[in-house]
């Protein structure tokens, strides 16, 4: 005789369950999904880690559905405001004691979100194809801006704890130049045609790299460019000895054959306009840069040069005429390339900087190879006036300036001595003191702005113009390149989903965990058993060599010195971050991870284990590998161990854990919501001690 | 069954010696060892006895020299006073009337006075043995109307009034939660054999001891008590689950099981009734967590002790996955009163909710402090005031904190609420096991929030994620705040967690936990926004927060430079003292010894 069932409501809806039936149970069967990260299908509930709370009328406890029994007439409410709050703040307070990065230090830093191990994994094993793979779903002009980047990831490298952190911007050049010479070069294909059509204004790094991803959804792609060839900043801003033409003409190639069509020396304003472009196309993408220098603040700023004129008209295959001495003014990376630049011009080449070497927005690199071509730089001048000199020649008066206070950017803010006036005697001045964008235009358009640019939606990039959107330099103001590719690929996403008609989200926000800063020991464990290696070194031209010409300067790696490198990767980053539960839910419910950072959990690693991998500073203490033990009869198994905060999974009586788990560890590691368990794995820099089986050469 | 026995007369002579463990590490086995030999030589080695513990434990060892009606208290005997006090009550055999009436008025220069004061108010029913009788001896408490109770219970016509009379009397849990006993045992009595009785003797909360006490003082009382639960729901087993840190307390138990064996009342066949019942004791490991029922049984069955989610109660569904009533030594040793006295007498005393009486361990800033016990429906200001003799001259009292780590804190305007499960859990503190430390106005709310959640925060089992992390994270906040380090948004967070951390663990360890900060920051707000945002501790309390400073009344007596331990203040006699706050640890030392209130903390 069959049991009556119990009838109970949840979120409003009528259930009939056996008895004995959990809450959860009950919702999945009605295809109602509420979280958990301990529950393990087949095994008694162990009700700890809360996430999967509900609300039952007349109680002011939530209660945990995954070991709660719908009872007769139970009202139960499974995702109430109270009952997602509990369940976020309950990821946060997990987050706040979990010792582990689900994502690579690097990666983290990377504002294309390249998953740099995984990027150089495949690359230490001798899979150039895949690493290429890679690179294309995050980083499009990879060659190019593993010349250009300022490369944040590289100084966030944990190895630059240990030795030197890895050349990741030179292994990215490396693959994406082989790439470009291989026989069948890996590049991305189009995506089935979905007969939407997008107009993007700028052929610049996020113009071709939304065109990019756009192509790949199957939309086609418009690019209108003022300049007679794309490229943008990366071609008319940037010399040639720092990006080669060839290189970046090779990875606007893939973009033009994928499908892209261009509409050169088309300017908007004169040529088009929005209202056209949006009659034309079902979404714009404005992405039309920072291109306005500004001048020099002072009295007779118009006989300056601006550096962008002087570097676009050297892009163009000009030689403008310098005269003997020009001085550039600024401490920009603008600055250095046009002081480089006049250096190959033939000039003789002064900076000048109002505050000092420590304030250079650009990188120290440039400063040493500007100062390597002779290149000299006075800091603490900031120019005066400008007027024309009794000889023809200029004048450039400038005044001492001593830090004061730090400023709005956080940096010391130069102020004039007085009575401390110097002249310089010169031919040329060319004023690198930064860019902005060109705003009147878009205002006339009807577009919204903000003291940077264009205003746009950070999450999509959506401007107040329906349809329209925007990104990269036109919204932050000058910034950097990598930053205008990962503009690109959100544009294109979003582009993507508002032509589509779905709701226009964006990316979604990856919440991810992090390592508050290492301590001695803890780096001491994660760098148990490496040996030291020094970085990869390329070889670069001598100094009187490349003032001569715009030749490239830095050779690049090797095939034997980018596969060492790659080698040297620690895989940072944890492997079981796709499947983790936490970073799962921690996203769905847009748990802060540092809400209530306080003391946590340390780093350790068991590698004790043939078959698992042991961190316990990731473990959520969800008692499923002690229930899977128990129940696949382990003698000893695991348990959980201590008490209050401190308590921690182990093997019963301080036993390895090989002991501990002799049958079950792979279904133990299955069953980890998160990678503290988890299945042994190779890393790239494990693939570097290996025997001659192993040994690969890269490239051909 | 609810004839009421007589209570046998006193004998004519007793000198009662406590040796409990309180007695005990305060000193009380050579005094009985120069009891014994003075007794001896006087030839009366029949008049001492070694009891357990009234309650005035503070005041161990405790001598009570019972003549009748006649009382006679001594505290903090010491051996070399025994010879005094022998003397005077302890007149040696064959001594001639003259010579004893004589001796009696014999005077020592330094002799000990008796003292007394009241250790109860309204009634003494739990208590009513403790440091009267001799907890080793069967006879003894079967002369008190011991286990009349039980042998009542064994007539089958009887027992099924048991439980009756129980929820007539009112009976609650003494445990904390106050459930009510007779419905409990009803529960347990519909569900199917084979079932089991458990005492939870496994008393965690720090400065609670209302169990230990009784179970030491008077272990057949509460063997009696689980042995009519184990007749009235129908199970032959049962265990005392009692802490390994009492080991007097078990011992006691253990020897209570052999001699009410040996006597009959427990084994195969109660008193010729039939009846198996068997009782054993089970050691707790330590885990402050195996007090809740669900991690008790767990441990009971050998496994960590880890709570479960109720339902299934134990009394559905407990030890080896069957029907188990556990019930707390206090509710046990209630049990043979409210048979032998009538459920009627019992409910008489208390309020309409709350029967009976309490017993609550009386600390912090009272005079006199220890055990007492209290009948229902007694306000707390009378507890403080006529059983703790109120707070120091000058001091203010501030507030009570009830039910340990589990409780919160009654503020002194709301001391007139009545001893009443539920009128004490409208101000949000609790009725709890019996915890009762009062404070007066240098006891600082955010320290003593702190204190309790750090306990707690170190006995969570670890497995509900709110009450391990969350119990942690509340304490940092408090941490700083302390250290004057609090930030913006601390006191938002700190509410935040307290209330999920409440509502979102499974056992009653982790709902209770943030009861002592909740309370605090529903009653003492203003102190927690002084931390945070002046930096300030009102109660002087917090260290990173005060200084310390002599002001004019001083006069220049160094008794402060004496007591300093770092010699903060500088020995010159006849100046007022100065404090370097450099050195200064902020250990209170100067304060507390000085005469004129010279010594300010700001």
């Amino acid at each position: 005789m069959a049991e009556p069932l119990v009838r109970a409501t949840l979120d409003g809806r009528e259930i009939a369950v056996a008895r004995g039936t959990t809450i959860l149970e009950a919702a999945r069967g009605v295809g109602v999904e509420i979280p958990t990260l301990c529950h393990v299908e087949g095994l008694e509930p162990a009700s700890s880690c809360f996430l999967c709370c509900v609300q039952i009328e007349g109680r002011r406890q939530l209660s945990p559905a995954c070991a709660m029994p719908v009872a007769e007439g139970m009202v139960i409410v499974s995702d109430s405001a109270d009952v997602r709050a509990s369940r976020r703040t309950a990821l946060e307070l997990l987050l706040s004691d979990h010792a582990g990065d689900c994502v690579a230090p690097c990666a983290a830093r990377c504002p294309a979100d390249l998953d740099i191990p995984d990027f150089l994994h495949p690359l230490a094993a001798g899979g150039l194809g895949d690493a290429m793979d890679v690179l294309w779903r995050r980083l499009p002009l990879a060659g190019s801006l593993g010349r250009i980047c300022p490369r944040l990831c590289e100084s966030h490298c944990r190895r630059s704890h240990h030795d030197e952190g890895l050349a990741i911007g030179q292994l990215h050049r490396w693959v994406a130049d082989r790439n470009a010479r291989a026989t069948r070069p890996r590049e991305p294909r189009p995506g089935a045609p979905t007969g939407f059509s997008v107009g993007i204004v700028g052929a610049g790094p996020a113009g071709l790299s939304a065109a990019l991803f756009l192509l790949q959804h199957g939309h086609a792609a418009t690019l209108y460019d003022a300049h007679s060839r794309p490229g943008g900043m990366l071609r008319y801003g940037i010399p040639a000895y720092r990006l080669p033409r060839e290189a970046l003409d090779a990875e606007i190639d893939v973009v033009r054959r994928l499908g892209a069509e261009f509409r050169l020396g088309a300017r908007w304003g004169e040529d088009f306009s929005l209202a056209q472009l949006r009659a034309r196309h079902d979404a714009v993408f404005l992405a039309i840069g920072a291109q306005r220098s500004r001048s020099l603040d002072c009295e007779g700023a118009a006989l300056a040069l601006d550096a962008l004129t002087l570097l676009a008209g050297v892009a163009r295959g000009e030689t403008p005429d310098l005269g003997r001495q020009a001085i550039v003014v600024g401490g920009g990376n603008t600055a250095m390339d046009a002081a480089r630049s006049a250096v190959r011009l033939g000039a003789e080449v002064r900076v000048v900087y109002r505050r000092t070497e420590r304030e250079m927005p650009c990188l120290l690199e440039e400063v040493r190879d500007a100062r390597e071509e002779g290149v000299e730089i006075d800091f603490l001048v900031a120019p005066e006036r400008l007027a024309r000199g009794p000889g023809g020649g200029l004048e450039l008066v400038c005044r001492r300036t001593a830090l004061g206070e730090p400023d709005a950017s956080g940096r010391r803010q130069p102020l004039p001595v007085p009575g401390s006036e110097t002249a310089y005697r010169c031919d040329t001045v060319v004023a690198a003191t930064g860019q902005r964008v060109a705003t009147r235009l878009p205002e006339s358009e009807g577009l919204a702005v903000t003291a940077r640019g264009i205003a746009a939606d950070p999450r999509t990039l959506a401007t107040n113009l329906p349809g329209v959107f925007a990104g990269g330099d036109a919204v932050l103001g000058a910034d950097l390149a990598v930053r205008a590719v990962a503009a690109g690929r959100l544009a294109a996403t979003a582009i993507d989903q508002y032509v589509r008609g779905a709701a226009v989200v964006g990316l979604d926000g990856q919440v991810d965990s992090a390592f508050e800063p290492l301590d001695e020991t803890e780096l001491a464990e994660l760098f148990r058993g490496i040996e030291r290696a020094s970085r990869a070194a390329t070889p670069r031209l001598a100094a009187q060599t490349r003032v001569r010409s715009f030749a490239e300067v830095d050779g690049g790696l090797s095939a034997e010195a980018a596969l060492r490198e790659a080698r040297r990767c620690l895989s940072c980053g944890c492997s079981a971050a796709a499947g983790c539960g936490v970073r799962r839910y921690a996203t769905e419910y847009q748990a802060d991870p540092t809400r209530f950072a306080g003391v946590r959990r340390r780093l350790a690693r068991d590698e004790s284990h043939p078959e698992v991998s042991y961190e316990p500073g990731k473990c959520i203490l969800c008692d499923a590998c002690v229930r899977i033990a128990r129940q696949a009869s382990e003698e000893l198994g695991v348990a959980l161990v201590g008490r209050g905060f401190q308590v921690a999974m182990g093997v019963p009586f301080g036993g390895p854990l090989a002991d501990g788990l002799r049958r079950a560890a792979e279904r133990c590691a299955a069953a980890c919501p998160t990678g503290a368990l988890s299945l042994r794995r190779e890393r790239a820099c494990d693939l570097a001690g290996c025997g001659g089986s192993r040994l690969v050469t890269l490239g051909s | 069954m609810t004839a009421p026995l007589e209570r046998p007369a006193a004998t004519p002579l007793e000198v009662r010696l406590g040796m409990g463990s309180c007695g005990i590490a305060n000193g009380a086995e050579p005094v009985w060892e120069a009891l014994r030999s003075g007794a001896r030589e006087a030839g009366r080695e029949g008049v001492v006895k070694a009891v357990g513990c009234g309650g005035s434990c503070h005041r161990e060892p405790l001598v009570e020299v019972v003549a009748g009606e006649d009382r006679s208290l001594y505290t903090h005997v010491t051996p070399e006073m025994v010879p005094v006090i022998l003397r005077r009550h302890v007149v040696p055999r064959g001594w001639p009337a003259r010579l004893r009436w004589a001796a009696r008025r014999l005077r020592d220069p330094e002799e000990p006075r008796p003292e007394s004061g009241p250790r109860s108010l309204g009634a003494r029913i739990v208590l009513e043995n403790c440091g009267e009788i001799d907890p080793r001896s069967l006879e003894e408490y079967r002369r008190r109307g011991g286990y009349a109770a039980l042998e009542a219970c064994l007539d089958p016509a009887r027992r099924d009034g048991v439980i009756a009379t129980l929820t007539e009397s009112g009976l609650r849990g003494r445990g904390g939660a106050g459930f009510p006993t007779g419905r409990k045992w009803a529960l347990a009595r519909r569900q199917p054999a084979p079932k089991y009785v458990v005492c939870n003797g496994d008393e965690g909360d720090p400065g609670a001891f209302m169990d230990r006490l009784v179970l030491e003082s008077d272990p057949h009382r509460v063997v009696e008590g689980l042995a009519i639960a184990a007749l009235a729901v129908g199970a032959e087993e049962g265990f005392f689950y009692i802490r390994s840190e009492y080991p007097q307390a078990v011992r006691r138990i253990a020897e209570a099981l052999r001699q009410a064996e040996a006597g009959g009342f427990l084994g195969d066949d109660v008193r010729g009734s039939g009846e198996r019942l068997r009782l054993a004791v089970r050691e707790g490991a330590g885990a402050f967590v195996c007090g809740e029922e669900t991690a008790l049984i767990a441990s009971l069955e050998g496994r960590r002790g880890m709570p479960r989610l109720r339902p299934p109660y134990p009394v559905e569904s407990g030890f080896r996955g069957r029907p188990t009533v556990v019930n707390n030594v206090e509710t046990l040793a209630n049990v043979p009163w409210i048979l032998r006295h009538g459920a009627a007498a019992f409910a008489r005393l208390g309020s309409a909710g709350s029967k009976g009486t309490k017993v609550f361990a009386l600390a912090g800033k009272v005079r006199h402090g220890g055990l007492v016990e209290v009948a229902m429906g007694i306000t707390v200001a009378r507890i403080v005031e006529e059983l703790g003799g109120g707070v120091a001259p000058g001091r203010r009292f501030k507030a009570v904190l009830l039910g340990g780590p589990s409780g919160g804190c009654l503020p002194a305007e709301l001391a007139h609420t009545p001893v009443d499960f539920e009128a004490l859990a409208r101000t949000g503190a609790i009725m709890g096991s019996g915890g009762l430390v009062v404070l007066d106005d240098r006891d600082c709310m955010v320290d003593i929030a702190r204190y309790f959640l750090r306990f707690t925060c170190g006995e969570s089992c670890g497995k509900c994620t709110f009450c391990r992390i969350g119990t942690r994270r509340m304490l940092e906040i408090l941490d700083r705040l302390c250290e004057g380090e609090g930030r913006q948004g601390d006191l938002e967070a700190l509410a935040e967690l307290a209330d999920r951390v409440g509502r979102t663990s499974l056992c009653g360890l982790g709902q209770t936990a943030p009861n002592p900060v909740l309370t605090a920051l529903r009653y003492f707000r203003d102190e927690f926004e002084a931390h945070l945002h002046e930096r300030r501790c009102p109660a002087g309390k917090c260290a990173a927060l005060v200084t310390y400073t002599i002001n004019d009344r001083c006069i220049g007596c160094t008794l402060c430079a004496q007591a300093c331990p770092v010699d903060a203040i500088a020995y010159r006699p006849y100046e007022i003292h100065e404090i370097d706050d450099a050195a200064c640890v902020r250990c209170d030392a100067c304060r507390e010894a000085c005469l004129d209130d010279a010594v300010e903390v700001h």
